[in-house]
């Protein structure tokens, strides 16, 4: 069950319905994540790179984010 | 002639209204999202349900699966002003209901790491490949990346109605996919540098 500290925020959730995320949205969107998988923002970035993500739908959409991120 | 658009968001959005169509015709009517990040170039298509990534449901002969699909793009804008959708990466997995771990995934990578030089389109999963006489020494197809040409998304789906047996949704879905896939090839052809 997600806890209450790694729900996504209103404001980045009308983001995402929106279709549009800035930078910034997308890197807390991205800490979001992580945290539902018990690692740091950099944690993920780091295993990201490696190919070292769990291999769930939410795995790889960081993945995805990361890489976007990235660009 | 692939796809273009004002603007990343407008190009992306042309690609998952025609996608959505094509899904709610043949497996299931999930709709794909996305989210653009226009500072980056960059957007993500997948399902996505109050922010959360999600899968499509699918009953199969074999029981209940789940359908993921992941799709990262950009469009660079090009001296009309317009916008190209280019992939620069997919991801098609199906998991078992329940199994974190899918048991087959189809990607494509268009720049792999520097020190990978697998190839890039490949098919992994959780499956036992039996290449010597001791079940345990089995290779993992998790640790090959086996080739494969492009994957679309319709034959992705096309496999999930013919050979796992999902009831399609309607029954034109053969043409359905047929008019998508040469759609594909020929005017959205987004393939890039393959």
């Amino acid at each position: 069950m997600l806890t209450a500290a790694f729900a996504i925020p209103n404001d980045l959730l009308e983001a995402l319905d929106a279709g549009e995320l800035t930078t910034d949205q997308l890197r807390r969107l991205i800490d979001i994540e992580a945290k539902r998988l018990g690692l740091t923002f950099d944690e993920a970035v780091e295993r990201a790179r490696k190919d070292q993500l769990p291999r769930t739908p939410q795995g790889f959409d960081l993945q995805f984010h990361i890489l976007m991120l990235a660009a | 002639m692939p796809i273009r658009g004002r603007s990343l968001a407008h190009a992306v959005r042309i690609f998952v209204d025609h996608l959505n169509t094509v899904l709610h015709s043949t497996v299931t009517q999930t709709p794909l999202s996305f989210e653009v990040v226009p500072s980056q170039n960059r957007a993500n298509i997948r399902f996505r349900s109050y922010g959360d990534s999600t899968t499509a449901e699918l009953v199969t002969r074999f029981g209940r699966l789940h359908l993921y699909i992941g799709q990262m793009c950009e469009a660079p804008r090009d001296e009309d002003g317009m916008c190209t959708l280019r992939t620069i990466s997919y991801r098609y997995a199906l998991y078992r209901d329940g199994i974190d771990e899918p048991i087959l995934r189809w990607e494509y990578v268009r720049l792999p790491g520097d020190n990978a030089q697998y190839c890039r389109h490949h098919l992994q999963g959780s499956i036992a490949v039996p290449l010597t006489d001791d079940r345990e020494r089995h290779p993992s197809l998790n640790d090959w990346h086996l080739p494969t040409g492009w994957v679309t998304i319709e034959e992705v789906l096309r496999f999930c109605i013919v050979d796992l047996g999902v009831q399609p949704l309607n029954p034109e879905w053969d043409s359905i996919l047929r008019d998508s896939y040469e759609r594909f090839k020929t005017e959205f052809s987004p393939l890039g540098e393959a």
